[in-house]
């Protein structure tokens, strides 16, 4: 079972993995055709000793780029992660990633759209290349590294899927990867034992009928790992649990392959980030090129905050302007959140975070964000003086980037409010149009907001469709009296902008279609 | 809490600094407390002395960050300054009396037992019988609800051996996870157990936040199963859950529209009731009940859920620099020890119980009636403590709490002379 080495022909230096126990399981005798399968690397291997040339390392990294670029558009399109959309939007997702990338790929065509004969192992050699070069460009910072590893894994998921069954159990049993460790397969008695549960445990809010899975059970293979390992699936009280063990069919079997390829990664990411730091002298045309990537991963994002931080900032903002503002410029979540702080005086924890970059976002200073919040918690609540000085001066500070090791935070993009964790018994951060129910959306936009019932209809068959982000763009045009205003809202801190811009009359030329 | 309680808050404080005092240096199980945050590590173990405590102490002032090299240094500050409130909080990569110096590549937390903290506060629109931070035997059956159906998921799903679980001295209930591998779990994962865990929704007061599908996932199934032993009683008896018409109003909001319910809650039996109808529905067979019949197959698991499911504050649980009050620590306000629970204990106990829970200024009493002579030893401090711990009413609490260190230890020998097993092996030398 050595592939490695005939497959890629590199030498290995991978921090040192132990060598896989080769467990009894019935798996060992599948055969691998590892020059004919559409495989996926482990990318545990460090490319050494390879002679590229300049030309051909630039055009791999650029195609990875442009790649990992389009999945991250056609997800803030559909405001959606293949993790977590349904199966019908899965497909939605493949088609628009294929017909976005069809004819603009070379060197990595295969790797969307996978030939019938497989990769060939100059194709695989490519794909471990430009993951590389990707990987040496985006580890310094720990914002890079977080947006490499989101879309490496959600680019692994799409590859992973296509593969058929038997391929994707090769994979996991390919002896040159550490990750047969990390599993056992349920033996038939086991699973016999544990029937009941394991049925009980795949039915996720009503989606998959019970005597379907009954049926299908016979064939079902079963893996037994760490729960840790499926974190996912945990989340979801997706998977029978038992004395700390997860029990994983080979239908959600992704989620344990894509953990352990995250945790590889991000844990290599963070030891090259050091090795970065400290490879001062690495060649320039290199280092040009490594810029470049940078560059061009930033460029036509509009989620970047610098657009809304420093230069496009114009009024100033004193916290006695937020009533107003908030009525005016603030979406939902933002106004909703201003609301429950003018009320109760109080917010908690996750609230506040989010509230408080936005409010730092639209360019409310330290000093006036403090006041804003000593108003609130001292003047008009019950909190005492120096309880507000222990606990939340610092935290304001850090915010501000003043306090602690001195970054400035950015305020929370509309993906991150969607997909963190909603909100619990009284707090009142998140997305309305994602964590609230519809009964208390309809309500509230109705009876506090005063919106008319045809938009209220709009938005809430936007929310039941998960377009989330559409809802709160419909919310937009209401407010400010337009139609089609053809902004996608990704950002509270953009749907503050564009609203400053529609009612100040100030327009600036904005490009908003990203290119590579 | 009972008027006889409030009666004597005002006629003398819970907590007086005399109190404490007497407290720490007589009193407080240092010796197995710090043998416990070592984890069977030597003395001057990275384990302890890159713990973060945080000592609130008189008139409010909060002192995060404190850290100890071993048990004597530990003991010594305590008497020193003798804290109205003990915290604990995660274990650093470096010292946290140092944290100032450091950056955070350099100081940031490697270590936490995975903890769970439960506030009767969270449950006010489900219980009528108290507020806020009151409690009584009626409303503790929430926490004894929470930390039967907490538990076992620990046990039996996540296969966690070691959890200690904590009477927080006034409304509410922690539990510990000491086991190595729930120590060193990430984040991210914490977060997934809490989620794992809940079942009652964001949404707000008003609407029904508990939806559930059959059949039930196997640990749903068992939290169903050990509620469903006390609902009845429990809701209707000592809640009396439909019991005028604003509780019925707030039990609507869980109810499909149906007109047969302005009967139903005419009758004196109304749950039994209730559930009779909820059956009758569920039986029938006609095809214009179609939709209604779907509404009503999870209906009474739901309300059950809704009213009696644990509700955890999941952001103590996710991260790992949350501070959590300790063990044996002081309730500020009313002077209650912070208790152990013994394991076998977490289906009856009740602090509201007389005498269940060992009050400051009890305890400080009955070591001061000790005859003289324990203090006149002078052969080691820690001697005398024992002695005078062992005799107030703290002493079953502390054995419980010795025990729980004692199986943590030796299981941790265990895995060590295991692991030496599997090398000595591995290098052929048996
Ligand atoms: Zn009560």
């Amino acid at each position: 079972m050595e592939y490695r080495t005939t497959r890629f022909s590199l030498p290995t230096s991978s921090p040192s993995l132990k060598k896989p126990i080769i467990n009894s399981s019935n798996l060992t005798s599948l055969s691998i055709n590892s020059f004919n399968s559409s495989y996926i690397p482990y990318y545990d291997t460090y490319p050494e000793n390879l002679t590229i040339s300049l030309e051909l390392f630039q055009s791999l990294s650029i195609e990875r780029l442009k790649i990992l670029k389009t999945i991250e558009q056609v997800l803030t399109r559909l405001n959606t992660t293949l993790s977590t959309a349904p199966t019908n939007k899965k497909d939605e997702i493949e088609k628009l990633l294929r017909k976005e990338l069809k004819d603009k790929l070379n060197y990595l065509k295969f790797m969307i759209f996978p030939s019938f004969t497989g990769a060939s192992s100059a194709d695989l050699q490519n794909d471990i290349i430009s993951h590389y070069i990707l990987r040496l460009a985006f580890c310094p910072t720990e914002e890079e590294r977080r947006w490499f590893i989101t879309y490496e894994l959600e680019l692994f998921r799409y590859r992973f899927q296509v593969l058929t069954k038997s391929e994707q159990l090769n994979y996991l049993n390919d002896s040159s990867s550490n990750i047969k460790q990390f599993y056992e397969l349920v033996t038939d008695e086991e699973k016999k034992h544990y029937k009941d549960s394991l049925i009980s445990s795949m039915i996720i809010k009503g989606l998959v009928n019970t005597t379907t899975i009954a049926k299908s059970f016979e064939t079902i293979t079963y893996f037994r790992v760490r729960f840790q390992h499926v974190p996912d699936l945990v989340r979801k009280r997706s998977c029978f649990l038992a004395h700390g063990y997860a029990y994983v069919s080979d239908n959600d079997i992704i989620s344990f392959v894509l953990q352990h390829f995250r945790m590889n990664i991000s844990y290599q990411m963070t030891c090259s980030s050091k090795k970065y730091e400290s490879m001062q002298q690495i060649d320039t045309r290199i280092e040009l090129i490594l810029k470049m990537l940078r560059k061009k991963r930033i460029h036509g994002t509009h989620t970047t905050m610098t657009a809304f931080n420093e230069t496009e900032q114009t009024e100033t903002i004193t916290f006695e302007m937020l009533n107003g503002l908030s009525k005016r410029s603030f979406p939902l979540c933002m106004r909703y959140l201003h609301e429950q702080m003018i009320q109760q005086h109080h917010l908690k924890h996750l609230g506040r975070l989010q509230y408080r970059l936005f409010l730092k976002g639209i360019g409310l200073s330290l000093d006036e964000c403090m006041k804003f919040f000593r108003h609130e918690f001292v003047t008009n609540g019950s909190m005492n003086p120096a309880q507000f000085e222990r606990e939340h001066v610092y935290n304001i500070r850090h915010a501000y980037g003043q306090e602690g090791k001195h970054t400035s935070y950015t305020p929370y993009s509309c993906m991150k409010i969607i997909q963190d964790p909603p909100p619990g018994v009284n707090e009142h951060h998140g997305c309305p149009y994602k964590h609230w129910d519809s009964a208390t959306l309809k309500h509230r936009l109705a009876k506090d907001y005063d919106i008319n019932e045809e938009t209220i209809n709009d938005i809430l068959d936007k929310t039941k469709q998960h377009h989330y982000q559409i809802a709160c763009q419909i919310y937009f045009e209401y407010q400010h009296k337009v139609k089609n205003y053809g902004v996608g809202i990704n950002h509270p801190n953009q749907y503050f902008h564009e609203s400053r811009k529609l009612l100040t009359g100030a327009t600036t030329n904005q490009n908003n279609t990203p290119q590579i | 809490m009972s008027n006889e309680e409030k009666q004597q808050d005002t006629q003398e404080a819970p907590v007086t600094p005399w109190n404490l005092a007497i407290y720490y240096r007589r009193i407080f199980p240092s010796h197995i407390y710090c043998k416990w945050l070592a984890y069977g590590e030597p003395a001057a173990c990275p384990q302890f002395s890159q713990r973060e405590f945080s000592f609130t102490l008189e008139n409010d002032v909060y002192r995060r960050y404190l850290s100890f090299s071993n048990h004597i240094e530990f003991e010594k500050e305590l008497i020193k300054m003798c804290p109205e409130k003990i915290d604990i909080g995660a274990v650093y990569s470096a010292k946290p009396k140092d944290h100032k110096m450091l950056s955070t590549a350099q100081f940031y937390p490697i270590e936490r037992e995975l903890v769970f903290d439960i506030d009767m506060t969270d449950y006010d629109d489900v219980r009528f019988c108290c507020r806020g931070a009151d409690i009584c035997s009626k409303c503790w059956t929430l926490m004894r609800f929470a930390m039967q159906i907490i538990d076992r998921v620990l046990h039996e799903d996540f296969g966690f051996e070691h959890r200690l679980w904590i009477y927080s001295g006034r409304r509410g209930v922690h539990c510990w996870v000491s086991d190595q591998t729930a120590r060193e779990l990430q984040s991210s994962t914490r977060q997934a157990i809490v989620e794992h865990i809940t079942v009652i929704n964001a949404g707000k007061d008003s609407s029904k936040r508990v939806t559930l599908y059959t059949p039930l996932h196997p640990s749903l199934q068992h939290a169903r199963e050990i509620i469903l032993t006390e609902f009845d009683g429990y809701a209707c008896l000592e809640q009396d859950f439909l019991g005028d018409d604003q509780r019925i109003e707030r039990f609507l909001r869980l109810v499909p529209d149906d007109n047969i319910l302005f009967y139903i809650f005419k009758l004196t039996e109304r749950w039994a009731a209730f559930k009779q109808h909820t059956d009758g529905m569920i039986n029938s067979v006609t095809a214009t009940n179609k939709f209604r019949k779907a509404a009503y197959t999870t209906l009474i698991d739901e309300i059950m859920f809704e009213y009696c499911y644990p509700r955890l504050d999941a952001n103590v649980t996710k991260g790992m620099n949350h501070l959590l009050k300790s063990p044996f620590s002081i309730h500020p306000k009313t002077g209650r020890v912070s208790i152990p629970i013994a394991s076998d204990a977490l289906p009856y106990f009740d602090p509201c119980k007389e005498g269940s829970v060992p009050k400051l200024s009890e305890l400080c009493q009955q070591v001061e009636q000790l005859p003289k002579q324990n203090e006149d030893i002078e052969n080691g401090k820690t001697n005398i403590k024992q002695k005078d711990f062992n005799q107030t009413a703290l002493k079953p609490f502390i054995d419980i709490f010795s025990r729980f260190v004692q199986r943590s230890q030796t299981s941790k020998q265990d895995e060590t002379l295991a692991k030496s097993d599997f090398n000595t092996m591995l290098s052929g030398e048996i």
